[in-house]
């Protein structure tokens, strides 16, 4: 079985428009969370999310054909695909005659792959209404195909199609090996991680960009979720409303944006000299088989998914310092989740930190596994874990270290080997990803 | 590691032909098609599509609790239904199984984006339209009175794995791909890695589909991948011809099928009936290619190579030599044409080719897993199925190296069939399933 290392990583959050602007803006504890601004929302139940600003789509990220099949969480993905990719050293910027040119590294084509974990996708509700206002005003949509047929953007079905995106990045770096999409709701990009490790461990790829890109702060989709119930309400304070594992949570904060790891055998980096942020060597996917949306009280599933990936990882759970909780601020997913931690980590395990960087992103839906795992990635490299910002008053019963407010760094005497990240998906679907320092002394660690 | 063998116990097909198997596999084998007019509730009056394969609606009796239609949609009531009856065929039932239900995965091929999901929100949008402008404020006072509050739970693209999950106690590996048609055959093909590496004991894997919609058919219609029914004066089943000169687009379909993989080992010590196995599972990509129009389809002869060298499938010189091949042949000018240019370099010429869409029509996710059964079947018959409305002409750019007939092909022995399947952006899986 090959081993695999993760040797770049790109992102775009409401933290930051990359990789470590994000990483310092969760460190710090800054809420990305603030009034809505990409609509008019002073009317809704929810007026806040955590929304990506100031972002804009550099051409170097897609092919320039390919500008007609882009929506929001497209346009994040292709941008923190181009920053893991730049950043793995597997493509470059040279000097040409005509100015900056890309040069990529030897790689066969048929051993590179994609693994997204995507969103559901909506169209917009302009887009809709275009549609609807053409047809009879009796509700009668019988004619709703010839409107869609009659429109002159015909490509809506695969702009709004959650597996584009991975045909937009395979289209761009040339990927023509295993590419493919997950979508198993807040699972979905811890899934998408995991499945590309295996293929590398099998052999499949040598190369695989995996991730996830997700927008909850389009119109519908926020929509879905105020009907639902499931969002926080703290109107009045959006910075203190992500507050996962606190008495007084009421539900998760809407979020965007997208996180892309470049998984890559552990020989290969090596031999061509790559930087290594860490190995990937665990991975735990499970069912819950409850409810659509409850998780069982005892924490099946997600107990069993952390088991698994510390066991692939051939650690044991004393070895593993650092869990990034899926923690979405919700009543029962905080509550299960930390019965779940106990239970695999032991009640008495005062020194193993578990935070929730949603308190500060807000919850990416499908790209939150890829940012979170990334997060730990970024703890092994500085050897410090992100904090559980607005935790006042912890649930009560668990002696773990929630980091509550600000970071934590560890000690050269007990440094952090090991860290997993814990997804948990409406649907039932659990995923659970461990990542460890990488020690070889022939790579580098760390930009 | 040692890799195990894994088979096939179960079967689960629901189309428009019909909900169960038998009635399926005489279709195939009979070359009857079951395209109909499309039904006024499907949004599509007016519209260049006039013929589509459409399923007739799942019984409630057949769910495991009727209270599920509340939640899911139409297609996942048909990926539901579906999933449960391949489990059945396999011996297994909610609440009988005596095995560990983490050990039982599932994977699913699922989620393209249906307009007619977003129904609930279609008046209020209408009443929020002024002018051309969608005014957000008015939307958001009156949304919390007038939206059905489930629609997001409806829309979520996992809710055949979910509900399936719950009623059969699957506990273990799972996922859900969105890779458009190609997604239940990479589903297939995950189920079979995590069965063959161990992750699983046993998993359900296929993919549901009901692409009979405005958003598919409207960009179908005008990218010219769907057929217009409407302006030929061909009958309903004269229309899908694959790999036929005078092919002109594709007939979409709504269904699903689901295949229960299971360790060899595992399945004989219950007593399970092994119908097939699957031998080896490639995926790949053409990378920088334009929807509707490849040149080329490198993916796919990656994801044949890459099965066919797993399955050890016969060498002819330095191609492989398959008894059969379930292509992935939709009726597309330029999709058929790529995809038997692909196949000239992997794979002997005179290898017996067939397409099952003539009859299936384009079954979306459930398509590859279709095919899949079509070769289970016609391992155990010796005979290849009909490409119906081939007429043995093929087009300018084709090559003629593969033997494609309208009528059913007899062969003396068969042992390994191919199946592919790829999707509209280039995407492409193989499998290679042997003769149980």
């Amino acid at each position: 079985m090959r081993r695999v290392v993760i040797t770049g990583l790109g992102a775009i959050s409401p933290q930051g428009n990359d990789r470590e602007s994000t990483w310092a803006g969760v460190c710090a504890g800054k809420s990305g969370a603030g009034p809505i601004t990409q609509f008019e929302a002073s009317t809704w139940p929810v007026k806040f999310a955590c929304e990506v600003r100031d972002f804009k789509l550099s051409d170097d990220a897609l092919l320039p054909q390919h500008h007609k099949y882009l929506n929001r969480p497209s346009e994040f993905g292709l941008a923190a695909a181009h920053e893991a990719m730049m950043d793995s050293g597997l493509c470059v910027k040279a000097s040409g005659a005509n100015g900056p040119i890309e040069k990529s590294i030897a790689c066969d084509p048929e051993l590179f792959g994609i693994s997204i974990g995507a969103g559901i996708g909506a169209v917009s509700p302009k887009e809709l209404a275009s549609m609807l206002r053409s047809l009879a005003a009796d509700g009668n949509y019988a004619e709703l195909g010839r409107v869609v047929q009659e429109q002159t953007e015909s490509r809506i079905f695969l702009r709004n199609h959650p597996g584009t995106l991975a045909y937009l990045l395979s289209a761009r770096w040339n990927a023509q090996g295993p590419v493919t999409t997950v979508h198993t709701a807040c699972a979905s990009s811890g899934q998408s991680i995991g499945q590309a490790m295996l293929q590398i461990q099998r052999g499949e790829a040598d190369v695989i960009l995996a991730g996830g890109a997700d927008s909850l702060a389009g119109e519908l989709l926020l929509a879905g979720f105020c009907l639902l119930g499931a969002l926080s309400r703290r109107n009045d304070d959006p910075k203190k409303a992500s507050r996962p594992f606190d008495r007084d949570r009421d539900g998760f904060v809407a979020s965007e944006g997208a996180a892309m790891l470049v998984l890559e055998s552990r020989d290969r980096a090596v031999a061509r000299g790559a930087k290594i942020y860490a190995e990937i060597c665990g991975f735990g996917e499970t069912e819950s088989a409850f409810r659509i949306t409850d998780l069982p009280p005892d924490g099946r599933g997600t107990v069993e998914a952390m088991q698994q990936a510390i066991a692939m990882a051939g650690l044991t759970p004393a070895e593993v310092g650092y869990v990034n909780a899926h923690g979405t601020s919700t009543e029962v997913n905080d509550r299960v989740e930390c019965h779940a931690v106990q239970r695999v980590f032991g009640e008495e395990r005062t020194d193993l930190c578990v935070s929730s960087t949603k308190s500060t992103t807000g919850h990416l839906i499908s790209a939150a596994g890829a940012l979170e795992l990334m997060f730990c990635v970024l703890a092994l490299r500085d050897q410090k874990v992100p904090p559980t910002i607005n935790l006042e008053n912890p649930i009560s019963g668990c002696l773990f270290d929630f980091v509550p407010h600000h970071e934590k760094a560890f000690s050269r005497e007990k440094p952090l080997r090991a860290a997993l990240s814990n997804s948990i998906g409406f649907g039932g679907s659990n995923s659970a990803v461990l990542v460890k320092s990488h020690e070889d002394s022939q790579a580098e660690v760390g930009p | 590691m040692k890799m195990r063998r894994v088979a096939i116990t179960g079967i689960g097909i629901s189309t428009a032909v019909g909900d169960d198997l038998l009635t399926n596999i005489s279709s195939w084998r009979e070359g009857r098609t079951h395209f109909g007019a499309v039904a006024a509730a499907s949004g599509l009056l007016g519209t260049a599509v006039k013929y589509a394969g459409e399923c007739p609606e799942p019984p409630a009796s057949r769910l495991p609790d009727r209270k599920v239609k509340k939640i899911l949609t139409r297609k996942d009531v048909i990926g539901l239904v579906t999933a449960l009856e391949a489990a059945s065929d396999a011996g297994i039932r909610p609440g009988t199984q005596n095995f560990d239900p983490e050990r039982f995965g599932m994977y699913v091929g699922a989620g393209s984006t249906q307009i007619k999901d977003l129904t609930p929100y279609f008046p209020l949008v209408r009443q929020c339209v002024q002018g051309g402008v969608f005014d957000s404020l008015k939307f958001g006072s009156e949304m919390m009175d007038l939206v059905n509050p489930m629609v997001v739970l409806q829309t979520l693209m996992n809710n055949t794995l979910c509900f399936a999950a719950i009623a059969l106690d699957i506990r273990g590996v799972n996922s859900n791909f969105m890779d458009f048609n190609v997604s239940g055959l990479r589903a297939v093909g995950e189920a079979f890695r995590s069965v063959q590496t161990g992750r699983a004991d046993l998993c359900l894997a296929g993919g549901v589909a009901s692409p009979v919609e405005p958003f598919h058919v409207g960009t179908g219609v005008n990218s010219g991948y769907l057929a217009r029914s409407a302006e030929l004066s061909w009958s309903a089943a004269e229309i899908l011809r694959p790999y036929d000169r005078e092919r002109c687009g594709t007939v979409l379909s709504e269904g699903a099928a689901f295949l229960m993989l299971e360790d060899e080992g595992h399945a004989v010590s219950r007593g399970a009936r092994i119908l097939g196995y699957i031998d080896g599972y490639g995926a790949g990509s053409d990378g920088p290619v334009e929807f509707m129009h490849e040149e080329s389809a490198p993916g796919l002869s990656g994801s044949v190579k890459r099965a066919c060298r797993e399955a050890g499938v016969d060498v002819e010189g330095k191609l492989f030599a398959p008894d059969l091949i379930i292509g992935h042949g939709n009726g597309v000018m330029r999709s058929d044409s790529v995809e038997l240019n692909a196949y000239l370099s992997t794979i002997a010429p005179g290898t017996p080719l067939a397409s099952i869409k003539a009859v299936t029509g384009e079954l979306g996710e459930a398509a590859g897993v279709a095919s899949c059964i079509a070769a289970v079947d016609a391992l155990l018959q010796n005979s290849v199925p009909p490409t119906i409305n081939f007429s043995g002409n093929f087009a300018a750019d084709d090559p003629h190296a593969f033997s494609i007939s309208p009528l059913a092909q007899a062969c003396p022995s068969t042992r390994q069939a191919l199946i592919t399947q790829r999707s509209i952006l280039g995407i492409s899986c193989s499998l290679v399933i042997s003769k149980s």
